[in-house]
């Protein structure tokens, strides 16, 4: 793996809830190396986006969040992480989100939005600003840039207002950008665009890319390393390419067995389901949390399954995995 | 002789009248235009297309909830608008995308079930509520249960116990799967392909998601902006699209294969525009293999080996 831009160990997020305390994150490691992209993948509540929000600062308050280490390029933010990430966020980190209608802001110009943060964080004057916004807008493709500066955001497809955020995420030219579910909404025609983008700027930028989404076509398109979330921890870590050629854990094989594939999965046939549901994370959960759902399961599997290595830095939690390819 | 169809939509068009703006001058928006559709009993066609093209407006035209300005719809060779009410409902029933917002929180589940049929008067609620539940594999003790006690895929078999309490002979599924996970999707599936077999249903499934098109449908039709572009047998549909919007879209569909990459689809950085100028092909602005004519002359749909298409280019 090349130099890392983000390394976290055993980052856990608990929220109280009147039912006890839910423990969304139990124990995550997140390394993700320069240039690289890790897709985050899981079904819901498995505790993505709680994870992208916590690398980012953003939790809510009520929000306990603990971690052994937490390393943002080169510097260890392990104690006075909030403050130090409030100082980072916007310029090194970005985020953008499945929903660009929340994130901008309607009764602001497109200009205004896109270039309040950065006149303030580089001192740039606002001619200087406005001629960053023109030239991030052509680069995401929004057509006559200039003169759309004046325009609100409503005036704006779903499509290009999702470009919009991207435009304005990377204003500041940041090192690590965090995209959860960001072309879920979309048609697929311009999910296909907006991936393509992403994935072109990111090469000119030199940017890292932490991409949360539950699309594994998605992953298979724009990963370079993928990490299973099942309830709160990553079971199973890989090189893309090995993940989907040759998947260890339990879970991860039947999430890749549920979805047909035109031209490989016989038309009509069954499909193989995973039976049950994700458990709720209320309070301790001892053992593996996927046992209940397993075909594999045995006693062991009542024990806190121990990470068993694979190939390039990757990993499986299952005492019942698959053994990694030589 | 042919058997007649059991859904048949003969040149349905529907047009709302929007105003842009809050002041600004009102314009037509053609959500369906001169769409015709048959489905054999039995059989289930797969209907495609991305937002704003009309796949929703025909679902509700085909279900009798929204009447067509121009056109036929006929259930089983009978006009739907001669209907009565409770005889459609016994005929054709829908299950919708999400089920959170079709089941009301304060109800029990058995009195969800039942609902339709209350409408009708039946005399055996219970037997038939429980035949129901065991039919989409929803355990008995959930009968008590209240929607907000249930996980979104046993919400969703609920949807379809009560699309299927009354017995219809047409179920139309718009987006059955879509707010649902990976895992719970394939159980959904499934229980769909199942239920098809046993009670010979005929189907309209609706969605985005072309794979799942892929495996349940006998037939697909793809629309875009209002209209039929492609219809063909799903095999010819998925081994060799025709119209140049359907190639497209089967290119977007991202396979589980990192091999793969990124597909370059060409299509300019135009998105559908339902308000762009008419006259020519509705799909000319985005076309990659667009010619002059195609901006100026409307594309007829036109006969072809295993289906239509709207575009002279295809071949």
């Amino acid at each position: 793996m090349t130099e890392s831009l983000l390394d976290i160990q055993n980052l856990r997020v608990s929220i109280p809830t009147e039912r006890g305390m839910l423990n969304a994150v139990r124990g995550v490691d997140l390394r993700i190396g320069r240039g690289e992209t890790l897709c985050l993948v899981g079904e819901s509540g498995c505790g993505k986006s709680l994870t992208a929000t916590a690398v980012m600062g953003l939790l809510p308050r009520h929000a306990r969040i603990t971690c052994d280490r937490f390393d943002l390029m080169g510097e260890d933010l392990t104690a006075r992480r909030e403050a130090k990430l409030s100082r980072l966020r916007g310029r090194e980190v970005t985020m953008i989100f499945q929903d660009p209608t929340s994130a901008l802001n309607p009764t602001l110009t497109v200009g205004r939005q896109l270039t309040e943060a950065v006149r303030r964080s580089e001192g740039l004057s606002r001619a200087a600003a406005e001629d960053r916004a023109v030239e991030m807008l052509e680069r995401v493709g929004i057509s006559n840039p200039g003169a759309r500066l004046a325009q609100y955001p409503h005036g704006f497809s779903g499509g290009q207002r999702q470009r919009i955020m991207i435009a304005s995420a990377l204003m500041e030219r940041p090192r690590l950008l965090i995209a959860d579910e960001p072309t879920t909404a979309l048609d697929v025609t311009i999910q296909a665009q907006i991936l393509r983008l992403l994935k072109e700027l990111q090469g000119e930028l030199g940017l890292s890319l932490l991409l949360i989404t539950h699309d594994l076509g998605v992953v298979a398109a724009m990963a370079s390393d993928v990490a299973v979330m099942y309830a709160g921890r990553i079971a199973e870590r890989a090189a893309a390419r090995d993940l989907f050629q040759q998947p260890r854990h339990p879970y991860t094989q039947g999430l890749l067995a549920a979805i047909p594939v035109p031209g490989v999965t016989p038309r009509g046939a069954p499909l193989s389901a995973i039976p049950g549901r994700v458990p709720e994370l209320i309070g301790e959960m001892p053992g593996c949390a996927f046992r209940e759902r397993c075909a594999r399961a045995t006693p062991a599997c009542d024990r806190d399954p121990l990470p068993r290595p694979g190939r390039g830095g990757g990993f499986v939690e299952c005492v019942h995995a698959t053994e990694a390819a030589r | 002789m042919t058997a007649v169809p059991m859904i048949r939509l003969a040149g349905v068009s529907k047009t709302y009248r929007l105003r842009r703006g809050l002041f600004g001058p009102s314009q037509e928006l053609r959500a369906v235009h001169d769409l015709s559709l048959e489905v054999a009993r039995g059989e289930t066609l797969g209907l495609v297309g991305e937002s704003g093209c009309g796949k929703s407006t025909a679902v509700s035209i085909m279900l009798g909830l929204l009447a067509p300005d121009a056109g036929r719809v006929e259930i089983a060779g009978q006009a739907l608008d001669a209907m009565a009410e409770r005889d459609r409902v016994r005929l054709i029933q829908p299950v919708f995308q999400n089920p959170n917002a079709a089941l009301n929180p304060v109800k029990r589940i058995r009195s969800l079930i039942a609902q339709p049929l209350k409408l009708h008067g039946g005399s055996e609620i219970d037997r038939e509520v429980a035949r129901a539940m065991e039919m989409v594999g929803l355990p008995a003790r959930l009968a008590q249960a209240y929607p907000g006690e249930l996980s979104g895929g046993q919400r969703q078999r609920v949807a379809l116990a009560r699309a299927l309490v009354l017995k219809p002979a047409v179920l139309i599924c718009d987006e059955p799967t879509s707010a649902l996970d990976v895992s719970v999707q394939a159980q959904i599936i499934n229980l769909l392909l199942g239920l098809r077999r046993e009670l010979g249903l005929t189907m309209v499934f609706v969605s985005h998601n072309l794979a799942v098109v892929e495996h349940l449908a006998d037939r697909v039709a793809v629309m875009y902006l209002g209209e039929k572009v492609e219809e063909a047998t799903t095999d010819a549909l998925f081994r060799a699209p025709r119209h140049p919007y359907t190639q497209a879209l089967l290119a977007a569909t991202l396979p589980p294969d990192p091999g793969r990459g990124l597909p370059e689809l060409r299509l300019g950085k135009a998105a559908a525009d339902p308000f762009a100028l008419r006259g020519g092909c509705l799909f000319a602005p985005r076309c990659p293999v667009v010619e002059p004519i195609c901006r100026s002359q409307p594309q007829d749909l036109r006969r072809v080996a295993e289906g239509a298409v709207r575009c002279q280019r295809a071949g």
